[in-house]
């Protein structure tokens, strides 16, 4: 299930593909309400996009502390 | 390192303020808070979604796969062999084919790079929703003279009401009730809704702007997009 009102413009057809930020980093891909085509993080980047993410946790924590 | 104690708050309820100030209190406080928040959102972006090259800063790119089925016009997917007996599986293998043969569709990933930034939700770090309820108790009214002018000019002097009040304790209330009834009058309940507002519009340019800039672009366009 789709929690966040985050999009990506899909790099085909321009239209906004719904996702959310857990589900892609477990490696869930995407799909295009418009076209046929799939939008999925990298493997590569799974890392990076996790500490990222990790981070941004910490700093609200911080800030709500 | 210095010992931290608890130390007890004890707001002092007594003092009468005029009804702004006490209603733009705990706005302001928000305000204040959001203020902290987007200090915070922008080191984030700078150190996080950022790196820093030369005077300026460039953005931190994520790879990620694209998967679109295609017609392949040049394979065939399959290629039977009948089997030789009745009852046994005929074995079937992909091959590659003459361009006559007909199409396959296949799955194609491509990968695209995609700036960091445009997938952080950072509208979390802010207030989205503050609701304040407390109980107003007025204690003066007080009232100023106000000077305009009308339509055709002429100098009009009212007197605009002001009212002072303080904090009240909303307990008290049925003590009150039932020693002087009156007393219900001179009290207001005051309650603030306040709701986020999206991100700063600079903000939303540079997302869009790196969103945006993952389109793929027409190689007979590309040179035109140069020159421009």
């Amino acid at each position: 299930m789709i929690t966040q009102s985050q999009n990506i413009p899909c790099p085909v057809c321009n239209t906004g593909i719904p996702f959310d930020i857990k589900q892609l980093m477990m490696g869930v891909h995407f799909a295009c309400p418009n076209c046929a085509a799939s939008v999925g993080l990298a493997p590569e980047s799974k890392e990076l996009v996790e500490e990222t993410i990790e981070k941004l946790e910490a700093v609200k924590g911080r800030i709500s502390a | 390192m210095p010992k931290v104690t608890n130390q007890k708050f004890n707001p002092n309820f007594s003092k009468a303020l005029d009804i702004e100030s006490l209603i733009s209190a705990p706005l302001v406080a928000v305000s204040k808070a959001n203020v902290v928040m987007a200090q915070g959102q922008t080191r984030f972006l700078l150190e996080y979604c950022f790196k820093k090259n030369g005077d300026g800063y460039e953005p931190i790119l994520i790879q990620m796969a694209l998967t679109k089925p295609v017609i392949d016009r040049g394979k065939v997917a399959v290629k039977a062999i009948a089997a030789s007996a009745p009852g046994v599986i005929p074995v079937v293998e992909a091959v590659e084919a003459a361009p006559a043969v007909p199409q396959s569709i296949q799955l194609v990933t491509t990968h695209f790079s995609l700036p960091l930034l445009t997938i952080v939700p950072m509208n979390s770090l802010v207030v989205d929703k503050v609701t304040i309820d407390f109980d107003m108790e007025i204690t003066s009214v007080a009232s100023k003279p106000s000077n305009g002018t009308n339509e055709s000019g002429n100098k009009i002097t009212d007197r605009k009401a002001q009212l002072y009040g303080k904090v009240s304790d909303s307990g008290s209330n049925s003590n009150r009730d039932s020693k002087n009834q009156s007393k219900i009058s001179n009290k207001v309940k005051i309650n603030i809704n306040a709701a986020t507002l999206p991100l700063p519009a600079g903000v939303l340019t540079i997302i869009d702007l790196y969103t945006k800039s993952i389109q793929a672009v027409p190689t007979e366009n590309k040179q035109e997009l140069f020159n421009n």
